[in-house]
Order: C-alpha cells, then structure tokens, then sequence
C-alpha cells in the first residue's frame, strides 16, 4: 500500500473554524460541503483503493472565489488539492485528511467561442466532451479525447496533461491550448498566453500544462480547436502475432501514413472486448489493430486502400473495414469499453500507463507476460500503437488478503520493463501517488531536485497538492517522515 | 581548471561532450555567453562582459528511428544536416524550423538545432503543425550550477514529472546549457502543393486564409504578402499562398474543394488559383518563413503575433501610421504572424495601441527586444531563473534586463 503523510494535528483541531471561514467565503454557503455523505463523496478518485476524507470541500464558482479561498487558506497554513470530476486513475486528485479539496465542478462554462481563431475560452470545470459538444454544430472540436472524456474535466486535463486515443495526430492536451488563468496558491491571479502563440518568456503554459495541480489552479482555460475532418472511418486488422502486429504499425508510419488513430489490443483484451461489446472483434486473432483514417470519403478510401495493402505483408488473419456509421460506432465502443469489459471478468484491475518505444512491443508483450506469469495475474494489454503509449491490465481481486500489495510490485516491474527499454512509467495518467516512487526509475534527485524548486517558486509553502508526484523521501511534504496508510 | 588547447580557441570554450560541458559550467566563476554557431547573437546578446561557451562541436546524430517518429542529436548539430539526414529517411521536421543566419547577415546552413530549440524558432506550419515546444520530446541540459538534468525522454506521451522541455524552448540559454534534444520526426508526404491566389484585395486575402484555416481541408501553412513582398518571389501582383500536403488523391480533392470555398466565401471573380507542386511548393514556403522577402538592410524588423482576426486591420494601420518609414510587411501562420521591416527605425513604444498580440524585434535598436511582462509574471519568472542559475551565469541579460 501506498503510504501518505501524517495530517498535521493543529489543521485537524481547527475543523470547524476553517469550514466556517470557508462557508463565509463563497456566495452560497451551500457551496461549502463539511460533512456526511456529501463530503465522503470526495475521499478517493479514480485509484479507489486508497481514500481519506478532507477537512472540507469548497465549490466555487468564479475565479474571484477560487483567489479567496487560496487566500485564506495560504494565509492560515491549510493545504488545498484541486479536483475537476476526480477520475484520476493516479491519484491526482486523492485528498488528505489535513487539506480543503476545491472542486471546480461549477465553473462548468463555456465563456466563448471563435471560430475565425480557432478558439474557446472555457471555465475549467468544463467536462472534456463539453467543448466538443459545444462547438460541435458548427463542425468543429476539441482534439484531445481521453476514455473518461464524458467525466473527466479540462481542468484536469491541463493538470495531467491528458491523451487520449486520436493523439497520434492531434498531439496532447499541451499541444492544444493557446492560454490559461490560474490562482497562484497566495490567492493571486495570473494570466498565461494568449491567441497570439509562442509569447515572449519563458513557456508557462507548457510548465502548468502536466504540473499536476501542484503550481496553481486553472480556472480559465483558452482552448484550440479544430475543424471537423468531413468523416472518419475505422478498420480492424487480425493477426497471427503481436510481432506481425507491431511491424505492420511500423511500415505503415514508415511509408508516411499517419492514421489518426492506431489502437492495438492483445488476445485477452480482444476476448473481454468483444465478450461486452460484440463489436466484431476477430476472436481467432492473437492481436489486433483498430486503424482510424479520416477526410472525405474519396480520401478515406484512399488511406484504406494503401493501409490494407501494406496489411497484407504481415499475413492478417482478418481485414473488415467500417460498412456502416453503427459498425465505426461498434469498433470504437469495444475499445472504449475495455475497462468495463475488464469489470466483467475480473473483480478488480490495476490499469498501467508506460510509454515505450513502438519498435520494442514485441519484447515488451513477452516480458510483461512473464511478470504476469510470475505474480500469477492475467494481463491483458491495450496500446496506443502509434505513439507508443501501453496500457497493461493487471486483474486482481483487492478483496483477496495480500494482493493489492502484489498487484503493485507486478505494476512496478512493468514499468521497470518500460523504462528499462527507453520508455517512461506514465504516458498520460501522470503520475499522482502511484507512480511517486518510480520516478527514481527515470530521474535521480538532482533531477527531481531542480523540479522541486521550481515547485517552490509557485508554493514555496507546500501547500497545494503536495504530496503527489515526488518520492515522500524527499517530499517536503513529509517533513516528519511519519506516514500512515492512505 | 584545466582545459585542453582546443578548446579554449579564441577564447572560446568549445566542449565536446555533454560531461566536459558540464565541468566547464560548474567551473565558471562569472557570467558566460551561451551559443551554438551564433547565427542569431544579432537578435539579442548577453549584455555583461561574458565568457563565451558555443556547444557547436557537440555535433552528433544519436539515432533516428522514422517508424518510431524520432531523432536524438547533440545541441551543436547544424539543423542543415539533421534535415539532409531526416530527409533520407523520408522524414522532415514537423514545424518546418527556418535558419535565421542569412537575416543576421551570416551564411546560411550554420544555424544549430539547440539554437532553434532555445530561441523557439517555428517555421510557417506554427498555426497548423506546432512549434518546437510541440516536437521536443527531451532534453538534457546542464543548469546554472553545473548539474546534469534530465527530462522528457524519446517516446511521444511522457508526463512523468514536470514538462522542462516546455520551459528549455525560447529560454535563450538563461536556464541551461541544452547538451542533448530528442524531437519528434514526420514522415514526408506523397504530394505537397501550394495554391496561390491572386486577384484579391488586403482584406479579401486575409479573409481566405482564415476560410482555409476553419476548412476541413487541413491546410499546414497559409500566408499572405503584398504586392512588393511577393515580387521578391518572383509574383507581379499580391498572392495569398495555401499549402496542403497528403496521398495525391487526397491532395488533388482538397485543392478542387478549397478553390471552391473561396469562391464562395470571397465571392468574386477577379479570384484567380495557381497550383505549385513539390519543390516548386517547397521552394516558395522556404522564402517565406526564413522571411526571404524582407532580407535586406533594414533598420528595424518586428516579429508581430496578432489574433488572424486582427492581422489584416494591423496590417492596414501600420501602412498609415508608419507612411513615412519605408515599411514592408507580410503575414504567415495563417494570419497569426506579421512581420514588419522598415528603413527608419521603429521603436516598441510607438507600436503602443496597435493590436500587435506579442511584439518581438529581431533587428533594431531598441533596447528590450522582447515583448515587456506583467509584474507578476516577471516574478515569476525571475523566479524561475534563480530555480536554475542561482548566480546568474547563464546568459545575463539576454532575455530580459532584469536577469
């Protein structure tokens, strides 16, 4: 288990005098959760095998509330995480018993649309595919796309810099912001970046963009987005092996196709996909390669006709395009569903979020099945092909005496695998409490030293989601040492 | 401190090695000048007397891997080279960097890849493909104190830890000397090809290339110039250019659809379309993001930033409120980047109340060639530098009086 520090005893003492401070704060004195149920809500995220219930719970619905709240609780030494819908499959998001979460989910805006700009201007507690959405009618959307798009919030995005499945080309969340407000942890407001790219100085919006929540809060968040491409179509490919798999991936960017998507699953994942989604999924296949292209049909037809050629090189088992809106529809929503479908044959999974390089997958497949194989878990894999971005499946049972601890030093020797390839323990999960300790897989301390000044030039109190990202060993927020079980 | 002979020519330290260049920093006892081959020291340069340290023998392609999308090289590698290298392999650099030594007066092919990183130099595909800070998967660096620091790594989605590529890019030397960069790699297409419009007004040709840019047409780079910029490439009347690249089925579709779209959308029939494919395309876009038609002698040349909404009323009211400075101007990124040169100087304070977005000299003599911060940014900021070159060595002054 993973271990977080002890809360401090006078913040706890003073429960009661920070929320009533905290209710005077905000508008609506609704807006501020104490107790009960409501505040339970808020104990865990997305990594929901660890909990601990907060102080309180603000919920504010202007930038000018965030500041007061920073404010006050700077000024009166109390630690503050931010949450946009808590989906976090890291921890991100996971309170401590000593801290104020603020939850962003009212600021839930869209401020302003441009399309001549190419633009948005939205609160942060916009849910991901409400951007989308709301520039949908005018054949518009926003790029990044990760699983829990229906939940998951933009503000959270920003403080994960998140993927998702069509990254291959549109890039990331950092790849798709023009600016952002944030509230300094001293209550002060900046603003970064502009529709004007590239500003002069150094690159905040890139530094905020993956800085888990633990430089400022975003309240504002000025977005990218693009024109619809006229259609897109998947396609899935069969194959006899994950190594036949991987090289075609290979031949196709190769030959200067890049798909938007490329997504490859291996044979327990096609089994438990197919199983919940009867998507069509060639059961008889050893891997499989969901293909996406996009444009007018004319292009489309196009890509796909090269795409299948170079298929053929690599003996597919199977070759079935998209016929229909409800097929494409199908294809995606097994893919979508896998952690569902992972639910349906397993009590419990632990979902890993390496990064490898794409030529290593083959090696990397094996290697993971022997620690599989090793803790005596079944792992089934989901990839992010084209860039790279691996998700193994470790299924578990959290309830079985014992294992939670083992389903963590199986995850751990994944990522070892990862990095020990040329890779990294977190693609777009970021890293939250549950990777913390890898780092020292990718980084030595003058590394993560220099990452910690730079922590302090925002928070040089340490107040605001401290206790995620870096080892607790050299955590100021675990200046005691005294730990507990989170 | 000891160092070999060759390094030390012309009072120059020349590491060789991501180590040497590591104990040389952590040796140096007053403020050093960071550069590569120094092609763009006329942009802005350390403003204390400085020892100067170039990394332009740091020249190493490590791997290339183009089905994997990604090269690591060495910070002195010649952008030159690592393109003739990348194109062999079928692969470009997405954001199509421009060598700004023949602006400086230098000769063209001497620009380094550290240089381009550092000084956040995209070329014309900035609005559509990303700048560095997009492409730049890791870096290693040496801080001001002489540490080797890592981040990032090789591979396309990384967010362990905080994203220190994005703080290296445009830091101009002022938080580390850069030792290694790994960048994402695109393969070449099957066709490129240029669409170049004439037969509209100012307004009209900025107008098209925001209908391109909000097209499903995926153009990667739109630009506009007038008539006397377009005459340097070879055109007798003001063009507005839009490339497209892709399979030739695709690219001859896409053409067809956006002649189509401005015709509609400009509604006029003096519009005239112009088809330049593959080096012919090629050759246009390298004349204008390496600002080719504005090459000369001028007295001052502005890098402008506006929303595209705006580019074509700042273009308009730069033409009135500067009649008298002999000044010539042209747009790129889509509307998003107006470059300003001009025989009489102009100076930041007299742009005051222009929707310029971000103003930038690249030649002049105005003291603070960048765009000037608010307080708490440069707090920030100040901040920041002192997280990495506590004492100041690396490059002071360069980016900002203030450090």
């Amino acid at each position: 288990m993973i271990p977080m520090p002890t809360p401090d005893a006078s913040v706890l003492a003073r429960r009661a005098e920070i929320q009533t401070a905290l209710r005077g704060l905000l508008d609506n004195p609704k807006d501020l959760i104490g107790e009960g149920l409501a505040l339970k809500v808020y104990e865990t995220d997305g990594l929901s095998a660890y909990r601990q219930v907060p102080l309180a719970v603000a919920l504010p619905r202007t930038t000018q509330d965030v500041a007061r709240i920073l404010g006050y609780c700077h000024d009166n030494g109390i630690k503050v995480i931010a949450r946009g819908s808590g989906t976090s499959l890291a921890g991100g998001a996971l309170p401590t018993q000593d801290a104020v979460v603020l939850g962003l989910s009212k600021m839930n805006q869209v401020l302003d649309i441009d399309y001549d700009n190419r633009c948005a201007r939205v609160q942060a507690g916009v849910t991901n595919i409400n951007v989308s959405n709301a520039v949908d009618r005018d054949k518009f959307f926003y790029a990044p796309d990760p699983s829990s798009q229906l939940a998951c919030t933009i503000a959270g995005n920003v403080a994960m810099n998140s993927g998702g499945a069509h990254c291959l080309k549109y890039g990331v969340t950092t790849n798709n912001l023009l600016g952002l407000t944030v509230v300094l942890m001293d209550g002060r407001t900046l603003t970064i970046g502009s529709e004007a790219m590239d500003g002069d100085g150094y690159d905040l919006l890139g530094l905020f963009t993956g800085s888990e929540g633990m430089l400022g809060v975003v309240t504002e968040v000025l977005v990218r987005i693009l024109p619809k491409p006229e259609g897109a179509r998947p396609m899935l490919v069969g194959f006899k092996s994950e190594e036949l798999a991987g090289a075609c991936v290979a031949e196709i960017i190769g030959q200067g196709i890049v798909p938007v998507a490329i997504e490859f699953m291996d044979k327990p994942a096609i089994l438990a996909c197919e199983a919940f989604a009867k998507a069509g999924y060639p059961t008889d296949a050893q891997a499989l390669l969901i293909i996406e292209v996009e444009g007018s049909l004319l292009e489309i037809e196009a890509q796909e006709a090269r795409i299948q050629e170079i298929a053929g090189h690599y003996d597919p088992v199977s070759i079935k395009l998209a016929e229909s809106a409800e097929q494409a529809e199908a294809i995606w929503r097994g893919r979508k569903s896998a952690f569902g479908a992972m639910g349906q044959i397993s009590p419990d999974y632990l979902c890993m979020d390496g990064t490898i390089p794409t030529g290593k997958l083959p090696e990397v497949l094996s290697r993971i099945k022997q620690v599989g194989e090793a803790y005596g878990f079944q792992i089934a894999n989901i990839f992010h092909a084209g860039d790279g971005n691996l998700h193994p499946l470790i299924l578990y049972n959290a309830n079985a005496p014992g294992e939670i601890d083992r389903v963590e030093a199986a995850g751990e020797d994944i990522l070892k695998v990862c990095v020990e390839v040329g890779g990294c323990i977190t693609g777009e999960h970021g890293v939250g409490i549950e990777k913390r300790d890898a780092m020292m897989l990718m980084f030595n301390e003058t590394d993560l030293e220099q990452q910690m000044r730079i922590k302090r030039v925002f928070d040089p109190l340490w107040l605001l989601n401290g206790a995620k990202v870096f080892p607790l060993d050299i955590n100021p927020a675990d200046t005691k040492g005294e730990r507990i079980a989170a | 401190m000891t160092l070999i002979a060759d390094n030390q020519a012309a009072g120059v330290l020349r590491p060789s090695s991501a180590e040497e260049l590591r104990d040389m920093v952590a040796a140096a006892t007053g403020p050093l000048s960071i550069e590569g081959a120094g092609s763009k020291a006329a942009w802005t340069t350390s403003q204390q007397p400085s020892q100067r340290l170039s990394t332009g023998q740091m020249s190493s392609i490590d791997f290339f891997y183009p089905a994997e999308m990604v090269v690591q090289c060495g910070p002195g590698t010649r952008l030159a080279d690592l393109e003739t290298e990348l194109a062999a392999g079928g692969h470009r650099l997405a954001f199509d960097p421009p060598d700004l030594g023949p602006l400086f007066g230098k000769p063209e092919g001497q620009s380094t890849i550290a240089g381009v990183v550092a000084a956040n130099l995209a070329g014309s595909r900035r609005a559509f493909r990303g700048g560095p800070r997009d492409h730049l998967l890791g870096v290693q660096f040496v801080n001001g104190m002489g540490e080797a620091i890592k981040s990032g790594g090789r591979v396309m989605k990384n967010v362990s830890g905080y994203d220190l590529c994005k703080l290296m890019t445009g830091s101009w030397g002022t938080l580390g000397v850069l030792s290694q960069v790994t960048l994402k790699t695109a393969p070449l297409m099957e066709l490129r090809r240029s669409l170049v419009v004439s037969g509209l007004d100012e307004a009209q040709h900025l107008a098209a290339l925001i209908a391109a840019a909000r097209s499903p047409f995926d153009p990667v780079a739109a630009a506009y110039l007038p008539a006397d910029a377009a005459a340097s490439l070879g055109f007798d009347t003001a063009v507005s250019l839009i490339e497209i690249e892709g399979l030739a089925p695709s690219v001859d579709y896409r053409s067809e659809q956006l002649t189509a779209l401005l015709r509609i959308k400009l509604a006029t029939s003096a519009l005239s379309v112009a088809l330049y494919d593959q080096a012919e395309s090629a050759a246009l876009w390298q004349a204008i993001k390496s600002v080719s038609p504005l090459v000369g002698q001028p007295a001052s040349l502005w890098r402008l930033k506006p929303k595209a909404s705006q580019a074509a009323d700042l273009m308009a009211r730069l033409r009135s409120r500067f009649a008298e400075r002999g000044l010539k101007v042209y747009a790129d990124w889509g509307g998003n980047l107006v470059w300003l040169a001009s025989e009489k100087a102009i100076n930041r304070a007299e742009l005051e109340g222009l929707p310029v977005g971000v103003a930038s000299q690249v030649l002049g003599d105005d003291p603070a060639p960048f765009a000037p911060l608010s307080a708490l940014q440069s707090e920030l900021q100040a901040g920041i530098k002192r997280a990495f070159d506590p004492h100041g060595r690396l490059n002071p002054q360069r980016l900002t009086s203030e450090f």
